[in-house]
Formats: C-alpha cells, structure tokens, sequence
C-alpha cells in the first residue's frame, strides 16, 4: 500500500504538495509549515524524517511521515494527510493504513508518537482516536495558515502508556 | 534615591563579558535539569554560551537576553525557534540565583519575557515547555502562563518515562495582566 520516498523522488512530491495544497506538514510545534521552497522540503525530508505515500507514485492519494525522530527517548512526530478525504474509521483502507504506521513504529523501536491537526479537521481528528490516539491539549493560536491564527490538537499514541 | 529592591528590572543583550556568570548558573544543576533538551546540552558549555550570545531573532530565530536590577543579574530569558508568520517563539527562561528562585523576583523576571516578547518583538504568543519533575517551575508557570497540553510519558530518563507540560502566554492575555497590576514590578 505504501512506497517509501527517496531523495530523487521529492521534487515530484514538492509539486504534488503545492498542487493540492494540503494541510499544512507538522514537523513539529515549532515548525508546522507549507514548505517554502523546494529546497527546505528536500532538505528537511533527506535527513530528518521519513516519507512513504500511499497509491502509485505519480498520483497518489495520501503521504505519512515521521518526523523529528528521536531514539533517545523512543518517540517521533506522526504526520498524515489523505488528499480527498480521510478513510472512515474501521474501514479497510484505515485498518491498512494504521497497520502500516505500527509496522513503521516496531521498525524504528518508537513506543510513542505524537501528532498534532488543525481543530477543524475533524475526520482526520477522529481517526486518530479511532486508532487509540488520546487527547493531550490544544495549542491556542498557534498557526498563521490561510489568513487566520489556527488551534493545532495534541494527541499521542503509546505502547501500553509505555509501561517497561 | 530610590529604595533598595525596587529599582527598574531591565533587559539587555548578552555579551562576552557575560560568560563567567552564565557558566556558574549553568553549573547548577536545577538550572541544567529546567532547560537541556533536544537545543541545550549543557554538557557543551562552549556552544551553549555561544548559542546565547550570537542570537540573531531574524537570521537564526533566536534572541537571549539578561535580566538585571541595579546592576545585578537576575536571570536569562532566552526565545528560541522565533516564529515570524505566526509570531510565536519558544521560551528558555531561569533566575540565576537559587535564593531568589521562590520569591517575587521570579514573577518579575517572567513578566519581563511579556514585555520582550509582545512590547518589543511584537510577537504573538510565547511557549515554554516545563518538565513535570520541577515542581517550582511548575508552580510559577501555572500562576504565570496557561497549560495547554500535558504531553504524557514524553522524556525517557534513567527514572523511567516523565511528563512534559506545555505552557503558553498570549499577548492579550500579557497586556490584560499588566493592566490589573500596573505597578507592581
């Protein structure tokens, strides 16, 4: 379902970001951004993170992507966007595509990822509480994106509340 | 003449000069637990210091300053990852000396980080992350600022898995507080 994204493969994937226009990419709270420039977004996706899409390579209709990986303390920033709409929860391509975010997280040992939305993007909020995410807060005010100052939702998934 | 303890708290740029007396607040170890993270390694005081004093707030998204009284320094307030679209900006903020940690030079230095950040870099919001295990910092931060989210579990240390609570300030909220104690500091 998904296919891992190389360095050659990201100006492809640039103009697939600018074309649809997505929610914003969150590399994390400091950084939930559009990419400004070709450069930064293959810059960023070469050395700090992973990035596999979902469907053929040249037209495909989601991306996934660990950010800000850190094995010190077992965790990464999970990001997401379907670019039609978000599957309903326990539906087949949603029941795929969190089995492929859990295969990611045993490959790379994570037993905590975070992830932050938009409040207004309700489906992808709701399946990510589908798939056990729970609520940690919201950024008031966080994001200047389209025109308005935008809340960004905290939620985070772990390993048996990463019980040893 | 004014009385002593309530002279003006001023900010200045940090400077070369500096550097004894940020390696000696440094060298304490609550300062170090409150404020290494992924950015802060103590560890490596050269770059540490360097990272304060050659902040740039429009080429590297950062800014440290020190906060002085009568020529005594009182703390470092240091905004880092300065957001300039959506004007917010991450905050590293200590009193240096132990004893005036719990009194109320701690509230004025953190009313000092209002004044930079929203009357002087016009920034929106301020953030600081705190760590659940350092409970005075928690304290004056929930007196100060807003919690908007507890992330759980979040730093792995030899303990075991801690917690991370998130802070924020907004400047209606820095400007709306200075009007009730207008004054005071």
């Amino acid at each position: 379902m998904f296919t891992p994204l190389h360095k050659k493969d990201l100006p492809a994937f640039y103009q697939l970001l600018l074309l649809f226009r997505p929610e914003p990419v969150f590399i994390d709270i400091y950084e939930p951004l559009p990419f400004p420039s070709l450069r930064r977004c293959v810059e960023f996706f070469s050395s700090h993170a992973r990035l596999w899409v979902a469907g053929p390579l040249a037209a495909p209709y989601a991306y996934f992507a660990l950010h800000d990986i850190q094995p010190e303390h077992d965790l990464a920033n999970l990001d997401f966007v379907f670019f039609d709409d978000y599957p309903a929860p326990g539906s087949a391509v949603a029941q795929s595509f969190w089995d492929f975010v859990q295969h990611c997280l045993a490959k790379h040992r994570l037993t905590r990822v975070q992830s932050f939305a938009l409040t207004a993007s309700v489906n992808k909020i709701q399946l990510l509480e589908s798939y056990g995410f729970r609520s940690e807060g919201v950024l008031r005010e966080h994001f200047f994106y389209n025109g308005v100052l935008h809340d960004i939702a905290v939620h985070a998934w772990m390993t048996g509340e990463r019980s040893e | 003449m004014s009385k002593a303890g309530r002279e003006p708290i001023i900010l200045r740029r940090l400077c070369p000069a500096d550097r004894p007396l940020l390696r000696r607040w440094l060298q304490d170890p609550a300062v170090r637990d409150a404020i290494e993270d992924e950015t802060i390694d103590v560890s490596r005081l050269r770059e540490t210091l360097a990272l304060f004093e050659s902040s740039d707030p429009f080429r590297d998204g950062g800014l440290g300053l020190l906060v002085e009284r009568a020529g005594e320094p009182l703390g470092l307030i240091h905004f880092v990852w300065i957001n300039w679209v959506s004007r917010n900006a991450e905050l590293i903020v200590f009193v240096g000396p132990s004893s005036l940690r719990r009194s109320l030079t701690a509230l004025a230095v953190v009313e000092k980080v209002g004044h930079a950040a929203f009357r002087s870099l016009n920034l929106h919001k301020v953030y600081a992350f705190v760590y659940g295990s350092n409970s005075h910092a928690l304290a004056l931060f929930k007196r100060l600022l807003k919690e908007e989210a507890c992330l759980r579990a979040y730093v792995k240390s030899p303990q075991g898995y801690g917690d991370v609570h998130f802070f924020s300030m907004l400047a209606s909220e820095y400007f709306a507080a200075t009007a009730r104690t207008k004054g005071r500091f």
